[in-house]
């Protein structure tokens, strides 16, 4: 463990303030309540003020105590609860040395045997004496199988190797103890040469554990009593008092640095690998994992972890269907989840672990309760830790604050990039869309010009030309192919006088002007007809909507677009009673007609072209892929369908005849269809090639049918489908 | 042949549709913005019988403008107003306010200039209907003065 190192090496540091009567390791060098986490761990800037204060709170409580019960030695230690070690932080008394301060409460230093298998058999008739009363508030966990009420053991035969020292059993059975003559005592350890007799009570946590010891020595026989030790008891529930909030506030700090380090830091996946770590620190937790709803999927994925799940991040099979596992469980009801052993939990599947089931001590999982429809949850767990069992290792109500905290926080950052996100990408459309809407203004302006250049052009090379007929000077050359057409002047008129020969080469050039002329006319066309579409394309998302039937809007394309005379039927199945839409019909019109006359032009021949509404089908909406497809509040949506009997389209075409520039046709830029989408997907409709996928086809006797079969659903117009971000969504 | 002004502020547009309606055999004055064409319409020893205006100049609502300073000059003259394809809304609107009609640009495979030289067309013929039944009109009021005049003598 990295912070072991770190917390011994805090002892040097220190070891200059040895001087005086009351030495101490501070609390700001180490941590809280042992060593579970530092201020440097936080890459954020704390004020030390709180650490500081409880450093002389706690300083002034031991040197209180002391003097308290006139012992001539004394010292605090606390537990580590990352390494399991009992540190000592504060001394107080002559004689400390550097060494003796390592090695006196070290649990770690000691067979751990001796520890966990502590088999309390020989109770003697002393132990009346020694045993505290019954009405001790501070109580053993049991987590290590050691009854609270355990009666204290006295083996008859201690020697010095197995003693696991006074301190040592004080942290572990909770309560307090005290001796007379530690010479003959089964637990103490000596140090000190001129000790006789020693007194320690446990410093308790507001849950029930030990957190730390006072112990003072005296160098008098039975100098301690049961009065002393609720003298102690008073001084060490002080201590406890000071610890905590001391903790509080350190952990208050932390939330509020790191919230504001969140508000300056923009990549939110950076954030996110931020919360995992801070959480792990501040709530002493060894493990940190985040996961994040994935819309589509409906999965909870794993985005961050501070431990050995890291690796697993972003894979696609580390998932948690909603509803599975505790995690699941969290981020479908949207609550918090606090359990010690995982395996005692019915929801528990065990699926994802940062350790393996047997070594978890406690889960923690809150929901990270964003914007989005469903949250994602963060979830901190303990590992069980031999040398700590008689910490209480599940995750406090306090704990459970400051995870909320951090999810509302990362909540939050998350919220503020999507937006943060829309609002460049929505802009940047928005930008583009009105810079091309101008340059098509003002380049159809330049076109218009110049195509009324050209007619007056035309109209005066026609002049000419007729002019020159009139006077029956010469003819037109006879043009040898369009584009090169070479003069082929007839021998009769080369011979004549050279301003005769000039009249006919000038007529010659005068064709050829007309010629070059219609060209350029024919480009200026051609340019327009592009122009045309690609103002329908810019355009396709700007709608002004109004309540519409889909109805009525395809009754009126029909009539307006389909030919009055045509080889192919056009059969409407129009499903009577739909729901309204919003619907920019002007557009809506554009798209069904493009549908229509692809229709046409791909059935030269004849066909059939049939044009069906109705209620869209549920499955078909669950499996459409549109964004409100799996919201289990949308409102009705409508289908409408064009089926024709043309050649269809191939697996290629499928997925390429929406793109822009993709084109069958000839004529046009191919943006065809890929205005029909757009123009669809501003009405938050979605369209698809289905082919003929056999969706319910409406062809009777003709059964599967192998031509086009367009698929477009449009939400109808109601509360629950959010009418009104039809037209907030396109701009 | 009339008397028409062009208002566009695309210099290749003002001459070549003067050109056009010119070789018609109509007599053409030019305006490059919504200001110049006010004024024009303003200072106009005569009224013109057709304003031809672009829609979008100085403002998206220049041709507006346009309509109303000629309106306010004269009731009866025709203005017709030139729009960007597929952006008819606001031409409309000058329908609405009493312009002749709307003529959007680039519809593709049209020849647009054709197209106006018949609007223009129609707008002289429909100025000269509204004037000569102004002009009836007056001659009757005027008969019937008389007659109520002989009636009291």
């Amino acid at each position: 463990m990295e912070n072991e190192s770190k917390v011994s090496s805090s002892f040097p540091e220190s070891a200059p303030k040895a001087g005086g009567s009351v030495t101490r390791g501070t609390l700001v060098d180490a941590v809280l309540p042992g060593a579970a986490f530092h201020p440097d761990d936080f890459d954020v800037e704390l004020s030390q003020t709180s650490l500081a204060e409880a450093d002389e709170l706690l300083k002034a409580t031991l040197d209180e105590a002391m003097v308290a019960v006139g012992g001539t030695r004394a010292f605090l230690a606390l537990v580590d609860t990352l390494s399991g070690e009992l540190v000592l932080r504060f001394t107080a008394g002559d004689g400390w040395t550097e060494n003796i301060r390592r090695l006196r409460v070290n649990v770690r230093a000691w067979p751990h045997s001796g520890l966990i298998n502590r088999t309390p058999v020989n109770t003697t008739s002393n132990s009346e004496a020694t045993t505290p009363p019954a009405d001790e508030p501070a109580s053993a966990p049991s987590e290590n199988g050691t009854p609270a009420d355990l009666p204290e053991s006295f083996p008859s035969l201690a020697s010095l190797g197995t003693r696991q020292g006074i301190t040592r059993h004080v942290v572990i059975n909770g309560r307090r103890y005290w001796t007379g003559d530690v010479q003959n005592d089964p637990y103490y350890i000596g140090f000190f040469a001129d000790v006789k007799s020693e007194v320690a009570v446990p410093i308790t946590a507001r849950g029930g554990g030990t957190i730390g010891v006072i112990n003072i020595e005296s160098t008098e026989h039975n100098a301690f009593n049961e009065e002393h030790a609720n003298l102690l008891a008073i001084l060490a529930r002080r201590a406890a008092v000071i610890i905590a909030m001391a903790e509080h506030q350190l952990r208050e700090e932390a939330l509020i640095a790191i919230g504001r380090d969140f508000n300056s830091t923009a990549d939110v996946d950076t954030i996110m690998e931020d919360v995992v770590q801070q959480a792990t620190k501040i709530l002493r937790a060894d493990d940190c994992s985040l996961f994040v709803m994935d819309e589509e999927t409906d999965m909870l994925r794993l985005t961050a972890s501070h431990g050995p799940l890291h690796e697993a991040v972003g894979r696609a099979d580390v998932r948690y269907v909603l509803g599975e596992g505790l995690t699941g469980w969290v981020a479908q009801h949207g609550e918090v989840i606090r359990v010690g052993d995982p395996r005692t939990d019915p929801r528990w599947k065990g699926l994802f672990e940062e350790a393996p089931a047997g070594e978890v001590a406690a889960v923690m999982a809150v929901p990270v309760l964003t914007q989005r429809s469903k949250p994602g949850v963060l979830r901190v767990v303990r590992h069980r830790k031999g040398s700590l069992y008689f910490l209480p290792q599940e995750f406090t109500q306090a704990d459970e604050d400051v995870l909320v905290t951090l999810a509302g926080q990362l909540a939050v950052a998350i919220d503020r990039t999507r937006l943060t996100r829309r609002l460049l990408s929505a802009e940047r459309m928005a930008a583009w869309g009105e810079m091309s809407a101008r340059s098509a203004h003002m380049i159809g302006n330049t076109v218009f010009g110049i195509k009324g250049h050209l007619n007056e052009l035309s109209h005066l090379l026609q002049g000419v030309d007729k002019d020159l007929e009139a006077h029956g000077r010469a003819k037109p050359p006879r043009r040898v192919n369009e584009h090169d057409a070479e003069l082929t002047p007839d021998p009769a008129t080369s011979e004549k006088a050279p301003h005769q020969v000039d009249t006919v080469a000038f007529a010659a050039s005068v064709h050829e002007a007309r010629l070059l002329s219609e060209h350029i006319t024919r480009g200026i066309y051609r340019l327009e007809e592009i122009l045309g579409e690609f103002r329908d394309f810019v355009l396709a998302t700007q709608l002004h909507t109004t309540q519409s039937d889909i109805n009525q809007i395809l009754r009126t394309v029909t009539a307006e677009s389909f030919p009055k005379h045509s080889d192919i039927d056009l059969v409407l199945n129009l499903a009577p009673k739909l729901p309204p839409i919003m619907a920019d019909e002007v557009k809506l019109k554009r798209a069904f007609s493009e549908l229509i006359e692809n229709s046409i032009d791909f059935q030269p021949q004849g066909g059939m072209l049939a044009i069906r509404t109705s209620l869209a089908d549920e499955t078909i909406v669950r499996t459409s892929g549109a964004s409100w497809a799996r919201n289990a509040a949308r409102g009705p949506i409508l289908q409408i369908e064009f089926i024709d009997h043309g050649p269809g389209l191939s697996d290629q075409d499928r997925e390429r005849v929406f793109t822009p520039f993709y084109t069958r046709k000839a004529k046009g830029m191919g943006l065809g269809l890929s205005i029909v989408k757009g123009i669809i997907e501003a009405h938050r409709g979605i369209i698809k090639e289905v082919g003929d996928a056999d969706i319910g086809m409406p062809m009777g006797s003709q059964g599967r049918v192998r031509g086009a079969h367009f698929l477009i659903l449009l939400p109808a117009d109601t509360p629950a489908n959010g009418s009104n971000e039809a037209a907030s969504d396109g701009a | 042949m009339g008397k028409i002004l062009i208002v566009d502020d695309e210099d290749d547009v003002r001459l070549s549709l003067q050109r056009r309606l010119e070789r018609e055999g109509h007599s053409v004055q030019t305006a490059g913005s919504e200001a110049e064409a006010v004024e024009c319409i303003e200072k106009a020893e005569t009224p013109y019988d057709v304003v031809l205006s672009d829609m979008l100049m100085e403002s998206p609502n220049s041709g507006v403008e346009v309509l109303k300073a000629t309106l306010l000059r004269d009731v009866f003259t025709e203005v017709v107003i030139l729009t960007a394809y597929g952006n008819v809304a606001n031409a409309v609107e000058c329908m609405k306010m009493g312009a002749f009609d709307y003529v959007e640009k680039n519809i593709p495979g049209v020849d647009v200039y054709e197209l106006i030289c018949i609007k223009i067309e129609q707008a002289l013929e429909r100025r000269r209907t509204s004037l000569s039944t102004v002009r009836r009109l007056e001659q009757f009021a005027r008969i019937q003065e008389m007659q109520n005049t002989k009636a009291v003598t």
